[in-house]
């Protein structure tokens, strides 16, 4: 009986004491402080593949188009003949589409008349998924001033020798070029075909937002563009605390990727960039790797021993 | 408040320095150098061509011996109005690695301007490292270089003389006129 009246008490006693209540919070706290960014490292990982896929579809549908066609499509199409000779052609982004399982919305493109005809209007808004890196905040937008959607990786054109080189269109795409895979004397392996340049429906500095620069416009951005395509070099940024437009030296210092997104190497991936090579194996690139192996993977016929790289 | 309570917020106290210590620890490493980054010790130079300071010239200093670090980084400077220049490798003024160097000297219109910046006033003379007999060792402390003075220099006067800049179009983007 007293037993009885004894437990009665210790059961009126029980429940949790402010303390105790924090200390669990804490623990919980501190677990899921733990686990947080390993959750969030697994997700980007997962988008990091899916950006690579990506690049493996272009990949495909470029060598399917040479396939066909034994050439590659221009990816630096001087339609108004600004520096060149005029070319009256489709963007390699439009050019592929029928390679890519997109044969219904390659049928909507004009290809008599430029990318920001009104005929082409139409294509503003219907740019494939694949186009889009999972990892990029805000990926398929519509970038305002063109009102197009953005691609998020680009085609290398101008080897990265260039400012050294006396003879320079020594990259796979170069302006109205339509090249030949034959020429491609370093080998596909060793040469750079597409890479990440994401996120350009905003201009991005060293992960920061910014006021982008006058040039950094229509045909550079919308994703069906006449310039979607650019090269790898060097620059030091200075950003503007208050979001402006950042100063810039150009050509100098020693980083390439990761720097701005101005058509440049950009990824929102830590450490590095997606980028498919010429025999259509996709890389992830360090934003470490040796500046002079980046060089020589730009090139098609630099004849440079290419370094190891992932 | 009973003395079981007492401990018990002791113990948290304790809980929470040890918490604040390896934050403390954490987030130092953060601000620490990463590590693929090579030590660097300030450098500072000048320059003058054909006697004058070349405002706006790049200087870069070309390893000689084993690359600085992962990504072969080249140190560099912009030339002031004086003809002064500190070094930088990663960060602004950050200075060089220790090692030996050729130093290569290019001189473009505007170094800030896309469409300028790959010019050179000298005709790329002194703009590759089988060219430029500039030669400097940086050691494991402040340096500074001893003055490098360029004469006899064949320097463009206007802008333009350098055709590869439209030999294959836009190097890089510029605005098309």
């Amino acid at each position: 009986m007293a037993k009885h009246v004894l437990s009665h008490g210790a059961l009126r006693k029980r429940g949790f004491t402010l303390v105790e209540l924090l200390v669990v919070i804490a623990i919980i706290g501190i677990l899921v402080g733990l686990l947080l960014p390993a959750v969030q490292a697994a997700r980007e990982a997962a988008r990091r593949m899916q950006c690579g896929n990506n690049l493996k579809q272009i990949g495909l549908a470029l060598h399917n188009y040479e396939s066909s066609y034994k050439r590659l499509p221009p990816a630096w199409v001087d339609w108004n003949g600004w520096w060149a000779p005029p070319l009256h052609a489709a963007h390699a982004n439009v050019a592929i589409l029928p390679f890519m399982e997109q044969e219904n919305l390659s049928n909507l493109y004009d290809p008599r008349v430029s990318w920001d005809h009104a005929n082409n209007a139409v294509m503003a808004d219907k740019m494939p998924s694949t186009y889009v890196c999972p990892s990029t905040p805000g990926g398929g937008e519509i970038e305002a001033d063109s009102g197009f959607q953005t691609s998020d990786y680009n085609y290398i054109r101008s080897d990265t020798g260039w400012i050294t080189d006396p003879v320079p269109g020594k990259a796979m795409f170069e302006q109205n070029e339509f090249r030949r895979l034959g020429d491609v004397t370093d080998g596909l392996t060793n040469t750079m075909m597409v890479y990440e340049s994401a996120g350009r429906t905003k201009s991005w500095v060293l992960g920061q937002q910014t006021a982008p620069p006058a040039w950094f416009i229509r045909e550079y951005r919308a994703w069906t563009g006449n310039f979607n395509s650019q090269w790898l070099y060097t620059a030091s940024f200075t950003l503007d605390p208050s979001g402006g437009e950042p100063t810039v030296n150009w050509f100098v210092g020693s980083q390439i990727i990761n720097t701005h997104n101005w058509g440049a190497a950009y990824a929102f991936h830590t450490g590095g960039m997606n980028s498919a090579l010429g025999d259509g194996s996709v890389h992830f690139i360090s934003e470490n790797i040796d500046i002079d192996t980046l060089s020589a993977l730009s090139s098609i016929n630099g004849g440079e021993v290419v370094g190891s790289f992932p | 408040m009973n003395s079981a309570n007492l401990v018990v917020m002791l113990q948290e106290s304790n809980l929470l320095r040890g918490w604040v210590c390896m934050t403390t620890v954490i987030v130092g490493c953060l601000g620490c150098q990463p590590g693929w980054q090579a030590a660097t010790y300030p450098v500072s130079g000048s320059i003058t061509i054909n006697g004058e300071p070349p405002v706006g010239a790049v200087v870069t200093l070309i390893p000689t011996g084993d690359k600085v670090d992962e990504r072969n980084s080249k140190p560099w400077a912009v030339v002031d109005e004086q003809g002064q220049f500190t070094l930088q490798t990663y960060l602004k003024e950050d200075g060089a690695p220790a090692g030996d160097y050729i130093v290569t000297v290019k001189w473009p219109w505007d170094v800030k301007d896309m469409s300028q910046a790959m010019s050179d006033r000298l005709g790329g003379a002194y703009a590759f490292p089988d060219k430029s007999d500039i030669r400097v060792t940086i050691a494991r402390a402040p340096t500074v270089l001893a003055p490098i003075e360029i004469v006899k220099a064949k320097v463009a006067n206007k802008p333009g003389s350098d055709r590869r800049n439209n030999a294959a179009g836009p190097p890089g983007p510029s605005t098309p006129k």
